[in-house]
């Protein structure tokens, strides 16, 4: 009786990191890539594979993905590859249109509903395929059109659908540091952060500025590949879930993981770090890691997968709370003894209006993937300063919209053939946010009251 | 006066004679011409004859009488005084055997030479050497008798006896020490090879004791009153621990009664046995024997059997593997398997009243449901503390039951069962109450009454209850573990498992407040309340219930300045001087300084 997860990878960036995500949980339970147990894992060490995996007839691991797109570049590439029997065929769906989205958000929303019961007949399909479904995964980009668009489209009615399950996102924002070919990207990126922020449970972001910046600086790759920097994010998404694959203690559900991180429904928001990160030459004998190697370095900026300027703040910036998961070898009194230590360097801004910690999760690591370093650690973390992201696809938008620019492309579409308003209230939708994340940093967070005259 | 020395020697070996005891007495119907006057100093010496016969008769009666043929065909009767007074007997007789030959040498010697002239006062001379050793034998019949002395008692008298620097015959004493000592040995024998007590008479110091019900064998115990001073308090339990290690031994080999008896010596002692053994019968010849020599045999056992124990124990990781199932059942380890299972009893019962039935069955549906292998959900059962029939029971009476691999019951006792049932019904409980207010977090999610109060309390109690919850898996739980494990590593003899274990369970017990009644209760009145909210979230008619609705005003307490539960009972955590973990808790709670400063009055 597992609690089971379905992720549903969308459009391009979407099933990128989702065949990264599969390859390395295959690695972890000992699955190759055609489904079969590795004759070295038939033992098992207590993991739970049915999380994410569920057994067809024959014994083979299947995962519980569903993979979408509006064109078939990507998932046509998976297909070839040697991962192609691992996946359910009837759980990959490919628009018969082939166009794509056009990098459009309407398009993408709009296909979305126009193929939606077909997709919906995926899901449900796979949602009653488990027994205890604890709720559905999304891979997406905001900036793009299928993942933006139609992944809004598919949230929205998500959760309106299973209004009892946990919807999380992993959601790739778009790099600020170079010159996108996606004019549009900061609507598609405004559009999608209305259904962020109001449809999606938990949203992980992932930040391909902060990403970049971090396989530059931290992994000396001086042009970092997709695949790169896939790789970290499937170290993320694998990571973040370890504790419901090997399950221990604590934190067994995902209720339980992401429950305590979010105070408050609508700041639910998480920026990841990952420490200790090396390049495959980097010798990691130079290296002891500790607990409170670990955690301190989690709390460091520079290690953080989300790129803010919080030492340019003016603003007290934030956590409202912080979830580590520390994997390897750890005698749990240093736990203790690290959080200890940090407190006492009071470096850690905390809210002040409610009790928040440090939670830390002791969890298991694979012993089938070799790691080099004794003890490593992901850092979940909620914290105030992922407004200004926000803030920036805001500042995007206005001058975009300031201009009047590329609205054409979705006047074209019904939901804005007769006004933008769709994006007036989006963008209100947004800038609350980005206020309530201010609040949460005063005092007097607890009563403020949302701007209501949206939705 | 010489024609009387045939009678002398005639009483001296115990017979009486009445012509003797009538010339000392001076009795004038033995006064006729045929006897002749004795002087003052001959009847002197007849008198010291007939005296120190005296003393050797009152001996010699009881020798004879325990002697003889038809005693033991008797039917033991009352005056029947076991199997040490016998042996005790066969001491006297065989330490008197030096005065009884003394006694026939002179005799012969008279029928050898009976020109010789013979004085009586040389003869008197010749006996009266044994005098000294007949009147500490008679003292020491006489205490038996006085303070009927019984088993061990006539042991130890005979022991201190032995020991007492001054007496001069301690040789011959020692035989009858040794004879009585042999019993005991004897006894001892068939107890570390059989685990059985040859003891009629109830005699030795260790008894076994039967459960009441079932009259099955439960553990041997120690008779206080029997043990003699040779044998210290530990070695005495020692020797009881070898005792119930052999009966667990054999029950564990699940034999039927007839065969419970069975000689396992070969199989604990192994190849030492034959040494261990002959070190034990040689207890009995031992020249000096002492409090030492005993000691240091039973600990020769003693520590075989531990080596024996402690080897069963690491054998095929045994008691590591208990642990682990220690860990993930009792102490709720294997958190996915609770998660389901506290899920599957509140979807069979809403009641705070459990049925026991009810538990056995979430039991079982959740090891099926997980996949958990069936030689595991079968090493668990449940019961109640309170009483072994009923069905229903609560929480805090749940028994869980685990059963054990030889010898390991000797580490996992009842007692030590019940202790980590008491921490899982704490642990489930918590565990329960935090898997609701999760559950709050679902069917609240969607609804937007954000920042209102009812959000903030779910929060901080999600908060209170996931960081106590960490606090006791994390800091108190997992810490322990980590050091037993460790500290195993070190172990190399059985009672160093057990003790180690024991310390580990004392040590998680007392962090996790079990010690201290106040907090414990407080914990439990706060899950109540949490129980309570978590009911008037979810169930519309709870709203209605003016009981919830109270219980609700009173949570909202809890996080404020006004005196309160929570408030009270962080103070108490914070004044605990005896361990300085519940600190950590207090830390934890109070991580961005904001808990206590917004619960404690300014004050």
């Amino acid at each position: 009786m597992p609690c089971e997860m379905i992720t549903v990878q969308l459009g391009q960036c979407g099933n990128q990191i989702g065949f990264e995500f599969w390859k390395k949980l295959c690695a972890e339970h000992g699955i190759n890539p055609e489904g079969v147990l590795e004759p070295f894992a038939t033992e098992g060490v207590g993991d739970r594979k049915d999380v994410f995996f569920y057994q067809a007839d024959d014994n083979h691991y299947v995962p519980r993905a569903v993979l979408l797109d509006l064109e078939p570049r990507v998932i046509h590439s998976i297909m070839s590859s040697n991962y192609s029997k691992l996946y359910n065929p009837e759980n990959v769906y490919l628009s018969k249109h082939g166009g794509g989205a056009g990098n459009n958000w309407a398009s993408g929303f709009s296909q979305g509903e126009r193929l939606q019961e077909e997709v919906f007949d995926i899901l449900d399909r796979e949602a009653e395929g488990g027994d205890s479904l604890q709720g559905f995964v999304l891979c997406h980009s905001i900036a793009g059109g299928t993942g933006s668009g139609m992944g809004s489209y598919i949230l929205e009615h998500l959760t309106d659908r299973y209004p009892k399950k946990i919807i999380e996102t992993y959601s790739v924002f778009p790099n600020q540091d170079e010159i996108s070919d996606v004019v549009v990207q900061p609507y598609n990126s405004l559009l999608t952060l209305k259904r962020l922020a109001q449809s999606a449970d938990c949203v992980v972001v992932l930040d391909n500025t902060a990403l970049n910046r971090i396989a530059t600086d931290r992994l000396h790759i001086e042009n970092p590949s997709f695949a790169q920097i896939n790789s970290l994010v499937s170290t993320i998404m694998s990571v973040s879930t370890a504790t419901l694959r090997y399950p221990s203690y604590m934190n067994n559900d995902l209720v339980g993981l992401i429950g305590p991180l979010i105070p408050s429904p609508r700041l639910h928001f998480l920026m990841t770090g990952y420490t200790p990160l090396t390049t495959d030459h980097e010798d990691a004998n130079i290296r002891k890691t500790t607990v409170f190697d670990v955690m301190r370095r989690l709390l460091q900026p520079k290690n953080m997968m989300v790129s803010t300027a919080q030492e340019r703040s003016t603003i007290p910036h934030c956590y409202l709370s912080i979830l580590n998961i520390i994997q390897g070898d750890v005698d749990p009194a240093q736990v203790y003894k690290s959080l200890q230590r940090i407190r006492e360097r009071k470096t850690v801004n905390f809210i002040n209006w409610g009790p928040s910690s440090i939670q830390v999760a002791l969890s298991k690591k694979s012993p089938y993937v070799p790691t080099a370093h004794r003890v490593s650690g992901l850092m979940l973390a909620n914290h105030t300063s992922i407004s200004q992201l926000f803030q920036r696809v805001l500042d995007q938008y206005d001058k975009l919209r300031h201009r009047e620019a590329f609205l054409d492309q979705f006047r074209k579409q019904n939901m804005f053939k007769d006004d933008l308003c769709e994006m007036d209230d989006s963008r209100a939708v947004v800038q609350n946010l980005v206020d309530e994340y201010l609040e949460a940093t005063k005092d007097t967070y607890l009563q403020w009251q949302p701007n209501n005259s949206i939705n | 006066m010489e024609c009387l020395i045939p009678d002398i020697l005639f009483t001296l070996l115990g017979h009486k004679s009445e012509v003797l005891q009538c010339i000392v007495d001076n009795d004038t119907n033995f006064t006729d011409d045929e006897y002749f006057i004795l002087s003052i100093e001959d009847r002197q010496l007849l008198k010291c004859f007939l005296n120190l016969a005296e003393e050797y008769q009152k001996l010699n009666i009881i020798i004879m009488s325990h002697k003889r043929l038809e005693g033991i065909y008797k039917k033991p009767d009352d005056n029947k005084r076991g199997i040490y007074f016998e042996a005790f007997v066969d001491g006297m007789y065989l330490a008197l055997q030096p005065y009884r030959k003394c006694v026939n040498d002179i005799e012969k010697e008279l029928s050898n030479n009976k020109g010789n002239k013979c004085l009586l006062a040389e003869i008197l001379r010749k006996v009266e050497r044994y005098k000294p050793l007949i009147v500490a034998i008679n003292d020491i019949l006489e205490q038996i008798e006085f303070s009927r002395l019984y088993g061990g008692q006539i042991l130890n008298l005979l022991y201190e006896v032995v020991t007492m620097k001054f007496i001069d015959d301690k040789v011959q004493l020692s035989f009858i020490f040794k004879q009585c000592l042999q019993v005991l040995i004897s006894q001892l024998n068939t107890f570390f090879a059989r685990g059985v007590i040859f003891d009629p008479y109830q005699e030795l110091f260790i008894e076994p004791k039967f459960s009441k019900n079932t009259q099955e064998f439960k553990h041997f115990s120690l008779q206080p009153s029997l043990i003699p001073s040779f044998v210290p308090l530990s070695t005495a339990s020692k020797i009881t621990r070898i005792g119930d290690v052999i009966k667990s031994l054999q029950q564990s080999h699940n034999q039927s009664l007839l065969i419970n008896f069975r000689d396992i010596s070969t199989e604990i002692y192994g190849q030492k046995k034959d040494q261990l053994f002959s070190d034990l019968l040689n207890l009995g010849s031992v020249p000096l024997f002492t409090k030492n020599e005993f000691v240091e045999v039973i600990d020769k056992f003693y520590n075989v059997v531990d080596e024996y124990m402690l080897k069963a124990s690491f054998n095929e990781d045994s008691f590591v593997d208990h642990m682990k199932l220690i860990r993930d059942f009792y102490l709720l380890g294997n958190g996915e398997f609770y998660k389901h299972f506290l899920n599957k009893i509140s979807s069979l019962s809403q009641k705070t009243e459990l049925s026991l039935r009810i538990i056995k069955v979430a039991f079982t549906n959740t090891a099926q449901d997980v996949k958990l292998h069936k030689s595991v959900r079968k090493k668990f059962e449940f019961s109640s503390l309170i009483s072994t029939n009923a069905d229903e029971t609560t929480w805090t009476n749940v028994k869980l039951i685990m059963e054990t691999k030889w010898p390991l019951q000797f580490i996992f006792t009842n007692s030590v069962q019940i202790n980590y049932s008491k921490l899982f019904s704490f642990l489930s409980r918590i565990k329960r109450v935090q898997t609701n207010l999760h559950e709050i977090f679902i069917e609240k999610k969607s609804s937007y009454c954000q920042n209102g109060h009812i959000d903030q309390l779910k929060t901080k109690l999600i908060f209170l209850i996931d960081t106590l919850y960490s606090y006791l898996q994390t800091d108190v739980i997992e810490d322990e573990y980590f050091l037993l494990l460790e500290k195993l590593s070190y172990a190399n003899d059985f009672q160093t498992i057990k003790h180690i274990h024991d310390i580990f369970q004392t040590n998680i017990m007392r962090d996790s407040f079990m010690f201290l009644d106040e907090v414990y209760m407080a914990f439990n009145i706060i899950l109540d309340m949490c129980e309570n909210y978590c009911r008037y979230m979810t169930d519309i008619t709870a709203v209605l219930n003016p009981q919830y609705k109270q219980c609700y005003d009173e949570l909202h307490l809890l996080f404020t300045k006004k005196p309160n539960k929570l408030n009270k009972l962080l103070n108490t955590i914070q004044e605990i001087q005896v361990t300085p973990k519940p600190n950590q808790f207090l830390v934890r709670l109070n991580y961005n300084n904001w808990l206590i400063k917004s619960i404690s009055s300014d004050t």
